[in-house]
């Protein structure tokens, strides 16, 4: 029974955050379930502020403190329960060794006052115990796997003296210096332009590949998520919406966001771009989260949170055969036109 | 051949940016002066005693049949009442100004710097009690807590460097704290946690370093302040102890042959003047250079 239970290397269970604020706790995250096989990649999709960030964060155990607060649930990482985790084990043991993370800001992730092999060979050190010559060369060996040209040269810049792309690269590089297992990328491809973003996004890729990594991807692109991954979720103000294989997710959007997220991808010129008006309902309290933007629900909708449903609909056929993720799952009583 | 070639990449970046420093201050003419000034004012503590005429002068010796003479080729400042030289008695000064002035303001930054970062980078009950300490001492007023501190320890040049120190270290503190704050916020901090930096490390080589260009540019000033400072308290008899070429000793004795010897007082005078002009100055265009928006190009 609890081998059953333990068998997903990453799963997090009933997970709640809040913050602090004058008027009380205010939950933003709200997770029943999301399980991540070892190998595997995780595509999370949701719009500003649904709380993408504060999910990475909470991983890591590095929530703005003492803002932040973990409610409820459990982050299992292996067997082990991260938010039972001391700081101090946190710092030792998980965090830069078994568990890196690309932020999504590559403009602001690096030291100024430091050149690029300061930092690299900062955190050799300290993980590898690597000084001097080694050290060196273990920094120029990282630059070249996360294909840098010039590393000899590269290594004695400053941040403000590289781009946001080659920025990105070296930030990949120092996460990945330690051979961490599971990669959380929020959002690495934020302030890039897009053929810098596709450079980085294959890097990762080949990166996960070469390493069996599990990654976490988070993003706000659906499309991205599609190419680079094979699962994805929607998060929406703080809760998974839709959950699935990605390319049916985005051939087949079950939960009305989705539906509508997808419609907004731009596809071709000569198809004009439609931005249907949003009639704003009220809030729901204890409603569906979506519902005040919902163009299908009803009164029930604003009285129950739909809870994520498992879905079986033609295009999941492939799903059908993998026994962890049976089936499109989406939190919706409307989804899909089956009630 | 290989710890050679380490050591010299790890100073080559700074020493790029140094060359990048000198060359903007370079290219104001006020601070191209200032730095000439400064520059000559280290060689002349450095030689002093090659440059005096008189180098027995400055601390010993006296000499009263000279008493009390007006500027002249042989004494090129004049005399005092004991007949010494001030010309070589000032540039003895030199060296004490420059050395006191240093030593003040590194200790007070020693002491200021890492209570501001751990008061900044900590937060909470850390930064609290840190940060009323600082109230505490910038409630008196500077000058007077130099006073209070040197009297009770006793009148010499080394009290009132740590005099000075004890007064100054909540400017630095200050000013590092606000700064901490709003690094710890930034990104690269908690990508540097996200990879398993631990806490002091963070804070000392992390928020630290990323504090510390207002600060230069606020002790680079203060060098003239606390040279003025010292000045004042040798002035009071709470600093440097006679015979030593203090120049606000000096300026102290001359009180007496002020209207007689107008050359007594106004040398020192100048030089206190110029020194703690040319280091304001030098803090102004330190600014400048490492704040780009103020940056004239």
């Amino acid at each position: 029974m609890t081998d059953q239970k333990t068998q997903f290397y990453f799963e997090i269970k009933d997970l709640s955050v809040g913050f602090r604020t004058f008027e009380g706790i205010k939950p933003v995250l709200n997770i029943e379930g999301l399980r991540i096989n070892r190998g595997e990649t995780y595509g999370l999709v949701g719009e500003s502020g649904a709380g993408k960030t504060v999910l990475a964060l909470t991983i890591l155990g590095l929530l703005p403190k003492p803002a932040g607060m973990i409610l409820n649930g459990s982050i299992l990482f292996d067997g082990v329960d991260l938010l039972k985790q001391s700081e101090k084990q946190m710092a030792e043991i998980y965090r830069g060794k078994r568990l890196a993370m690309i932020f999504q800001d590559p403009m602001s992730t690096l030291n100024p006052v430091f050149t690029v092999g300061q930092q690299i060979e900062r955190v050799i050190t300290r993980q590898e115990g690597l000084k001097g010559e080694a050290c060196l060369k273990r920094s120029l060996e990282l630059l070249d796997m996360v294909k840098l040209p010039d590393t000899m040269n590269l290594i004695d810049k400053y941040p403000h003296e590289l781009s946001g792309g080659q920025r990105q690269r070296i930030i990949i590089a120092i996460a990945l210096s330690c051979g961490a297992e599971f990669l959380i990328a929020d959002e690495p491809t934020r302030n890039l332009d897009v053929t810098i973003q596709a450079g980085i996004l294959k890097l990762i890729d080949e990166l996960q590949r070469d390493f069996k990594m599990s990654v976490l991807f988070i993003g706000n692109n659906v499309s991205l998520v599609n190419i680079f991954c094979r699962n994805a979720g929607i998060l929406y103000r703080g809760k998974l919406v839709e959950e699935g294989l990605s390319n049916c997710v985005v051939q087949n959007p079950l939960h009305p966001y989705t539906q509508t997220l997808i419609s907004a991808i731009p596809r071709s010129k000569s198809e004009k771009l439609k931005f249907s008006k949003t009639v704003i309902k009220p809030e729901a309290e204890n409603g569906c989260p979506y519902f005040s933007r919902c163009t299908i629900g009803k009164e029930n909708c604003s009285m129950h949170v739909p809870m994520l449903r498992e879905f079986r609909t033609e295009s999941s056929a492939e799903s059908l055969n993998d026994i962890q993720n049976p089936v499109q799952k989406a939190a919706c009583f409307y989804a899909g036109g089956t009630i | 051949m290989t710890q050679n070639s380490n050591l010299l990449r790890a100073i080559q970046p700074a020493v790029r940016e140094l060359k990048v420093t000198f060359y903007l201050l370079n290219r104001n003419l006020l601070q191209r002066i200032s730095m000439v000034i400064i520059l000559l004012l280290i060689l002349i503590a450095i030689f002093a005693p090659v440059i005096a005429p008189y180098p027995g002068h400055a601390i010993s010796d006296t000499n009263p049949k000279d008493k009390l003479l007006p500027p002249s080729r042989q004494y090129l400042f004049g005399t005092d009442e004991l007949g010494r030289d001030l010309f070589s008695r000032i540039l003895y000064g030199t060296r004490i100004s420059l050395r006191t002035a240093l030593l003040a303001v590194g200790l007070a930054l020693l002491i200021g710097a890492p209570l501001g970062a751990i008061a900044g980078g900590l937060g909470g009950i850390a930064d609290e009690i840190i940060m009323r300490l600082t109230d505490i001492f910038l409630s008196f007023p500077p000058l007077l807590l130099a006073i209070a501190i040197s009297s009770f320890l006793g009148p010499s040049l080394e009290n009132a460097i740590l005099a000075i120190a004890i007064s100054w270290w909540p400017w630095y503190t200050r000013i590092i704290r606000g700064q901490a704050v709003s690094i710890r916020e930034r990104q690269f901090v908690r990508a540097a946690r996200a990879i398993g930096t631990p806490l002091p490390k963070i804070i000392f080589s992390h928020i630290l370093p990323n504090t510390l260009a207002p600060v230069i540019v606020q002790a680079s000033m203060d060098i003239g302040g606390v040279i003025l400072t010292i000045a004042s308290l040798s002035f009071l008899g709470l600093g440097a102890q006679p015979p030593i070429p203090e120049w606000g000793l000096l300026i102290s004795s001359s009180r007496t042959y002020f209207l007689n010897a107008w050359w007594y007082s106004t040398f020192p005078g100048i030089a206190i003047f110029i020194t703690v002009m040319v280091f304001n100055l030098i803090g102004d265009g330190i600014r400048e250079v490492l704040d780009p928006r103020t940056r004239k190009f």
